[in-house]
């Protein structure tokens, strides 16, 4: 049986990895081509993936060792659901951003990282709506009727996945190559200019900002789907960490360089988990402490890219506009 | 006539000082709060207290250099961790050297200073005239690297002070008052910022700081050594942030993630009091704390009506939105530049201009 090995081997790299491919277009989208500072990822991939979990599964009462969740008492099915997911998290992006959008450009920053300590805060202690601590479980993967779990779930899994991506790589792109892109990057440039010349800014970069809030929804939704059931310590402040490592690294900018940037941090992330995998007897401490390495490696590479290399692995093509 | 009269009185209210408005508001909202709430509401206040002295010195610290150098920085509540915890390996008796806890906070201060030299002279100069995300960005991968050495060096069980605490004082009406924890934290916070004050209008390095807060390149070509100053900021905010870092050990368990969590109360604190003014960051401490308390009164009546489930749990969410509120209503902070749009002050000037003409 070589080859659900290699499938669910090949899964758990791929699938988070592809992942945070998308979340990092999501974020690419306000801080590569508009230059908004968001630190509050965590919470609109929290908020997207608990939206689609709690929709999926439908209303939980209450038991003994389960404290039951909020839900419609018919599970909604997973394009719904999706959709519903990215569009609350780009309303509560949008939400956050009216009021500071208009002031200097590190309020926002600011106001997402109170925003993602809230959101935690939330999912964390009203049980009755989100099941709290314990976990939101048996949330549902695409195509659950015709495959049974285990490995072909996870080689299918990984098949939408990376079509989704495609999809929103295939949006983002378009959407950027608009007039409506490139003045994005014109606010991104100098905002004043852009201003100057009769743009909205407010308003252009009030759209790409909710617009990439719902983009990390639908990232969220899919990391529900994939781990099959949420805590809500897995939205901390580190993943708005790597979501920028893995952008900055990349090309802020640039899909390829996001992409790139994307495949070879979750290298990182799977190594890790291989190298535990591969000493099962490894304590706990020890485990714990090779997170830490990890984390002051990537707060390393951070500094390291910001000074030396702030284009990122593959820089942002110059736009050249066509001679007529 | 009558205009004229309205115009003096506003003119009168216009002599009282700023700071006295805001601290007899806030002294308002805990007498309400005492007469909703009882004497929940006053322990609260006077933790709040406690905790926003804490908080000034984190945010003094931090509005000099966000003065200056115009960026956030992520990184300043983790150097309160690292001051927290260089003190405690000095005078940990079992982990540490068992040194005098005064020479470890002396270590502690000495150290988070250098390293904000450090800092300083290995990223943030380099990334001058690169916009205020550039360094944003470089303090946060600043933040990941401390707090994870903190916890591969201590590990992440919590630690605590070898400050012997003692026994709560009385105060009567049922009130009780910490004098280690609540009235050692008020008293070196006051001190401090009696040094802050001095060092800030008397002395010329204090001065230079201002002027650099202001204007760099204006200070430069006026024959300021502005690195120099730049450097001396550094190494002072980061001795308010290792002596912040003491006081929150003492108040609550050290762990690797303690001053990150704070920087959210810190950072609220220097946008209600306007970003780069250290007078305004102060007052802003002081009310990020005792909001925070005070909402844990309210959350925690909240709790008991079932309208929430988390209740005190909740309280971080009292300071932001205090933070929201100023950044909707005042965005340049309470001791902003634009000092017309303070309420009543500009309702005096408006009534000024439209008698002058």
């Amino acid at each position: 049986m070589v080859l659900d090995y290699l499938v669910l081997q090949l899964a758990n790299y791929v699938i988070p990895a592809t992942i945070l491919v998308i979340l990092a277009l999501g974020l690419d989208l306000q801080w590569g081509k508009t230059g908004l500072f968001n630190a509050g990822v965590a919470a609109f991939f929290g908020v997207g993936a608990y939206t689609f979990a709690m929709l999926t599964t439908g209303f939980f009462p209450a038991s003994g060792t389960y404290p039951g969740h909020w839900g419609p008492s018919v599970p909604f099915d997973l394009v719904p659901a999706t959709l519903v997911a990215m569009a609350v998290a780009g309303a509560l992006g949008v939400l956050v951003a009216v009021p500071t959008l208009r002031l200097r450009a590190d309020y926002l920053a600011i106001a997402t990282l109170a925003l993602a300590e809230i959101v935690r805060l939330i999912l964390k202690n009203e049980r009755r709506v989100t099941g709290g601590d314990t976990a939101i479980s048996l949330i549902p993967r695409p195509f659950d009727a015709f495959v049974a779990r285990g490995w072909t779930s996870d080689g299918v899994l990984m098949l939408v996945v990376a079509a989704v991506a495609v999809v929103i790589l295939v949006i983002t792109e378009r959407l950027t190559a608009l007039p409506w892109g490139r003045s994005l990057k014109a606010v991104r440039e100098d905002e004043e200019a852009a201003q100057a010349l009769g743009k909205d800014t407010f308003r252009l970069k009030l759209t790409s900002f909710g617009i990439g809030c719902a983009i990390m929804g639908l990232a969220g939704a899919l990391y529900a789907s994939f781990v099959g059931s949420l805590v809500p310590d897995s939205f901390t402040s580190r993943l708005t960490f790597t979501a920028f490592v893995v952008v900055i690294l990349g090309g802020s900018g640039n899909p390829r360089g996001v992409i790139l940037g994307a495949y070879v941090f979750s290298l990182l992330g799977w190594a890790t988990q291989q190298e535990r995998g591969n000493v099962a007897s490894i304590s706990e401490v020890l485990s714990l402490r090779l997170d830490y390495v990890n984390n002051i490696v990537v707060g390393i590479l951070l500094v390291l890219f910001i000074l030396y290399r702030p284009e990122g692995m593959i820089p942002e093509k110059r736009y050249v506009p066509k001679k007529k | 006539m009558k205009s004229e009269t309205l115009a003096g009185l506003l003119k009168a209210f216009n002599r009282i000082p700023w700071w006295v408005i805001l601290v007899g508001t806030l002294l308002d909202v805990v007498a309400i709060m005492g007469v909703l709430f009882g004497r929940f509401a006053l322990e609260a206040a006077i933790l709040g207290v406690a905790v926003g002295s804490v908080y000034v010195l984190g945010a003094s610290g931090l509005s000099l250099t966000y003065g200056i150098k115009k960026f956030a920085n992520f990184a300043h509540g983790d150097m309160m961790t690292v001051g927290a915890y260089v003190a405690f390996a000095v005078s940990d008796p079992i982990e540490g050297f068992g040194a005098n806890i005064f020479l470890g906070v002396a270590v502690a201060v000495l150290s988070v200073a250098l390293l904000g030299v450090f800092l300083e002279l290995s990223i943030f100069r380099r990334l001058e005239g690169r916009g205020p995300v550039a360094p944003l960005i470089a303090s946060v991968g600043v933040a990941l690297v401390l707090q994870n050495v903190v916890s591969l060096v201590f590990s992440s069980d919590p630690k605590h002070l070898p400050v012997s605490v003692g026994p709560d004082v009385s105060l009567g009406f049922g009130l009780s008052l910490n004098p280690v924890q609540d009235g050692l934290t008020i008293v070196v916070a006051i001190v401090l910022i009696v040094f802050l004050h001095v060092l800030l209008r008397y002395t010329t390095l204090g001065k230079a700081m201002r002027a650099c807060a202001d204007d760099l390149e204006l200070s430069r070509t006026s024959g300021i050594d502005t690195r120099n100053v730049i450097l001396w900021t550094w190494g002072i905010s980061g001795a308010l942030a290792a002596v912040a870092g003491v006081l929150i050990g003492i108040i609550v368990n050290l762990t690797p993630f303690v001053g990150f969590f704070l920087l959210l109360f810190i950072f609220a604190a220097v946008i209600i009091g306007g970003i780069g003014h250290p007078y305004g960051a102060m007052i802003g401490g002081l009310i990020v704390g005792v909001i925070q308390k005070l909402s844990s009164v309210v959350l925690t009546a909240l709790q008991a009506a079932h309208v929430l489930e988390g209740g005190s749990a909740y309280e971080p969410a009292g300071a932001f939105l205090a933070m929201i509120f100023v950044l909707l209503v005042r965005p340049e902070g309470i001791m902003g530049t634009h000092r017309e749009r303070l309420g009543a002050r500009s309702i005096a000037l408006r009534v000024r201009r439209a008698t002058a003409r």
